[in-house]
């Protein structure tokens, strides 16, 4: 109950401000890797849609088109589910607000605040860091 | 001819592993069973049933016939313990604009057990699948969740292999933000050594693990850790408070989780309360900040006559306490046992994410479980 308590006090603290940091690094690991990379979804194990989600390098190349560290080559990400710069041009985006097309994660949608973070990490660059 | 064979085959399939079954955490305290291995051969629960869970589940759980294997029919010699479990849904689910009507394969799996002299081996191997479509070529869904070997003696007990750790309320539903969120997942089973022991009114157990050896055998954060956790049954086994702590690292991150564990039956209104909750410190390399977490779930189950179950539970996750990022989720559930080895459960789920309740989502699933 102390425990319950305490985090409802924690949360009556909770800051609509996103001060995390808009890396890759940090978006993969504290939420594409938990929400999508599950067992029935994009996992080493399923792939669905042949997307393979579950490591940051893995999971950057596939959306991005780009590998991390190698020089940026001419074209477009595959399916544009990326386009650096442009969140409003990015497929992810609009699959992560179900606009147009399949909301995604399909059982759990991601909270406004994670999606702005992914937005932003987009805005800035996409980069691998 | 062929073609009606492969259709069942395929059919067959393609129930596929979607969900696992664990214990059932209400039915500690309220069907006369105080932990786990009283019914189940895995000390976490799930699985296979022993013969004393078979006599419970036709003589107290369910309304009635044979709990045994094949209901009676065959019985295998008393070096072996076989049984498996077969589920399938069906539903509605609403999420902003999007209207789905559901219906799929959970589970397909078959367990074994063969032993003498105290040391076992343990095997649960099945398909494995999900919801949505395209499916996997059937030969690339087998899977096993758990395979290890066991040595018991009296209360003690030392395995190897893969499993999950004895942790929190070990839910069935595999979607409970406590399961989904904290890394008891689907298919998320490390490898490790554990050992544990049962004292009259206590258990502890302590487990090590590391992280499975081939991608390809599960999902979620590869990680090697350590867990351990302590219950205690209070009240002449009516109540029962326990407490769990984890130590996991993987290539990105660290993660402390400590949680509390309580169960109350009341035995003259039917009802059981149970809840768990758990707190969360995960810290990533390379200089990123770290977030707390924050995993509930709390609940009652009322026994309305023998075979009939009713319950609530409410479920709240917080990936991260500094922002208005929880999810919550409200359950209402019916499991009706007709006969034994079937269950039928219907689940109404409203759930809502980032503290907008404005327009919560719903699911409503329909399942049907039947255990060899």
């Amino acid at each position: 109950m102390r425990t319950i308590l305490l985090a409802t006090a924690l949360c009556a603290a909770c800051a609509d401000a996103d001060e995390r940091p808009a890396s890759w690094r940090y978006v993969h690991a504290a939420i594409i890797a938990p929400a999508c990379a599950t067992a029935g979804c994009h996992s080493t194990l399923s792939a669905t849609a042949a997307l393979d989600l579950s490591s940051a390098e893995g999971a950057y190349t596939f959306l991005t088109g780009r590998i991390c560290g190698e020089p940026v080559g001419p074209g477009s990400p595959p399916r544009n589910y990326v386009d650096p710069g442009s969140p409003a041009y990015s497929q992810l985006v609009y699959q992560l607000r179900g606009i147009g097309r399949r909301r995604m994660p399909p059982d759990v949608p991601l909270p406004e605040v994670e999606i702005a973070l992914i937005e932003r990490w987009i805005e800035e660059g996409a980069s691998c860091e | 001819m062929r073609v009606t064979a492969t259709a069942w085959l395929v059919g067959l399939g393609v129930v596929l592993a979607a969900s696992v079954a664990d214990a059932y955490p209400r039915f500690q305290l309220s069907s006369g069973s105080v932990r786990c291995q009283d019914c189940h051969l895995s000390p976490a629960g799930g699985g296979l049933i022993d013969d004393y869970g078979r006599l419970e589940a036709s003589d107290t759980i369910s309304r009635g016939g044979d709990g045994a294997l094949l209901h009676g029919a065959w019985e295998p010699p008393s070096w072996l313990a076989l049984g498996g479990d077969l589920r399938a849904a069906t539903g509605v689910k609403h999420e902003g604009d999007e209207r789905d009507a559901l219906a799929f394969p959970m589970q397909l799996e078959l367990y074994g057990q063969a032993g003498a002299g105290g040391v076992s081996l343990y095997l649960a191997a099945g398909l494995r699948g999900g919801a949505r479509d395209p499916q996997p070529p059937l030969v690339e869904r087998l899977a096993s969740r758990e395979h290890y070997v066991m040595f018991q003696r009296d209360a003690l007990y030392v395995r190897a292999g893969r499993f999950f750790p004895v942790f929190g309320l070990r839910a069935p539903d595999h979607t409970a933000y406590t399961r989904r969120y904290l890394g008891f997942g689907i298919l998320e089973e490390p490898y490790g050594v554990a050992a544990g022991w049962a004292g009259a009114t206590w258990e502890g157990h302590l487990h090590a693990y590391v992280p499975r050896p081939i991608a390809f055998l599960g999902a979620g954060p590869r990680a090697r850790g350590v867990a351990a956790s302590y219950e205690r049954r209070l009240a002449d086994d009516r109540a029962a408070l326990g407490a769990q702590a984890r130590w996991a690292t993987t290539e990105d991150d660290r993660v402390t989780t400590a949680g509390v564990v309580g169960k109350r039956w009341f035995d003259r209104a039917g009802l059981l309360v149970l809840g768990e909750v758990d707190v969360q410190r995960q810290d990533f390399d390379g200089g990123l900040p770290g977030r707390w977490q924050l995993a509930v779930q709390a609940g009652a189950t009322q026994t309305v006559t023998r075979g009939v179950l009713v319950g609530v539970t409410v479920h709240r996750w917080h990936p991260d306490l500094a922002l208005r990022a929880a999810r919550d989720a409200f359950d209402v559930d019916v499991q009706y046992f007709p006969w034994a080895h079937v269950e039928l459960h219907l689940l109404g789920r409203v759930s809502a994410q980032g503290n907008n309740y404005d327009e919560p989502g719903f699911l409503g699933l329909l399942q049907l479980h039947y255990y060899l």
